[in-house]
């Protein structure tokens, strides 16, 4: 077993854990186990705790069903928060940059809640992808499944605003307080996203150990 | 012939992982409880040398997790003489009472199928 190897091994094992919504204090005691054992064995990673999927699968096995399931890492309010606050503030800029006075209309409050709301199934979908471990055929269908979803989405959300119709009006402001606005929202999905990864910080609980991705 | 024996040899020890499965966290139990404490790669390896092989680690590291989340074991990393660091399992008292309740249900379970497997083969 190269270095190299144990590190792609590792990587993978991270992957499919934070795949299945593992907290990341287990994961960095997973890591570990998997890094001592091979070490102290010389065996190879696969050999010893199977594929990095197979495992991950059977950590969240062992773990209960308070963890374990796609759809949570997905559904989570900070992620949810964060997807909204980013669409508010894109979309808030763009209509800054493009007219004098910003118009927030039903229609267009309703499409950003659409859209949010839509993103979910591509991301769910493409992490239904990264956790099936069995079949390659379902994998590939999972896989063009979220691209397809994910190209519609703006599609769908773009019509679900015009069907709602641009009246009638429930904010008009000027292009400096959507822009002062933009800022403060994407402002807040940096801070909340900082914090989400911060909180989200896999450690080496071994002593001595470094933090690690 | 070889070919046979290789066959033969790999589904008898799979079959002894599955049974393994159903009193491995009692097994481990009563492994701690021998040895006060022990770590992941030691206990496979008395596992194996108390003739239950099979177990792969991939099995027994996320069980020995779930005992020490439900209280059964405490568990602690501890820095390795030059190696890596190990983390370390003891039985706790939860985990010694359980063991205490449920080895001889354990041993009786198995004294009965036991039982039931050798009349069939003395008919």
């Amino acid at each position: 077993m190269t270095a190299e190897s144990a590190e792609k091994y590792r990587d993978e094992l991270t992957f499919a854990l934070r795949m299945r919504d593992v907290p990341a204090d287990r994961i960095g005691d997973v890591l570990a186990e998997v890094d001592t054992h091979v070490a102290e064995t010389g065996e190879g990673p696969v050999e010893a705790f199977g594929t990095p999927g197979e495992y991950a699968a059977r950590v969240v096995e062992e773990l209960g069903t308070a963890v374990g399931h796609p759809r949570r890492a997905v559904l989570r309010p900070g992620v949810l928060l964060v997807g909204a606050l980013a669409l508010c503030g894109a979309k808030l800029a763009t209509s800054a940059v493009t007219t004098n006075e910003v118009v927030l209309t039903t229609g267009g409050l309703v499409g950003i809640v659409a859209l949010l709301a839509l993103l979910v199934v591509p991301l769910l979908l493409a992490m239904r992808a990264a956790t099936e471990l069995h079949s390659t055929a379902r994998r590939l269908w999972f896989g063009l499944g979220a691209l397809g979803t994910l190209v519609l989405t703006p599609f769908v959300a773009n019509r679900i605003e015009r069907v709602v119709g641009a009246e009638p009006v429930l904010v008009t402001m000027p292009r400096w307080a959507a822009s002062v606005l933009a800022a403060v929202f994407l402002l807040g999905t940096v801070v909340l996203l900082a914090r989400i990864i911060r909180g989200n910080r896999i450690v080496d609980p071994r002593p001595g150990g470094l933090g690690s991705s | 012939m070889l070919y046979f024996l290789v066959v033969t040899e790999k589904k008898s020890v799979e079959r002894q992982t599955q049974w393994l499965r159903g009193v491995l966290d009692l097994a481990v139990l009563a492994l701690l409880a021998e040895s006060g404490e022990d770590y992941g790669y030691t206990l496979v390896r008395r596992l194996d040398e108390a003739g239950l092989p099979g177990m792969r680690p991939g099995t027994l590291y996320p069980l020995l997790n779930r005992l020490d989340s439900e209280g059964l074991v405490r568990s602690e990393w501890r820095a390795g003489s030059g190696g890596p660091g190990r983390k370390f399992f003891q039985l706790t008292g939860q985990g010694r009472a359980v063991l205490a309740e449920q080895g001889p249900l354990w041993t009786e379970f198995a004294e009965n199928a036991t039982a039931v497997l050798e009349r069939g083969m003395n008919s």
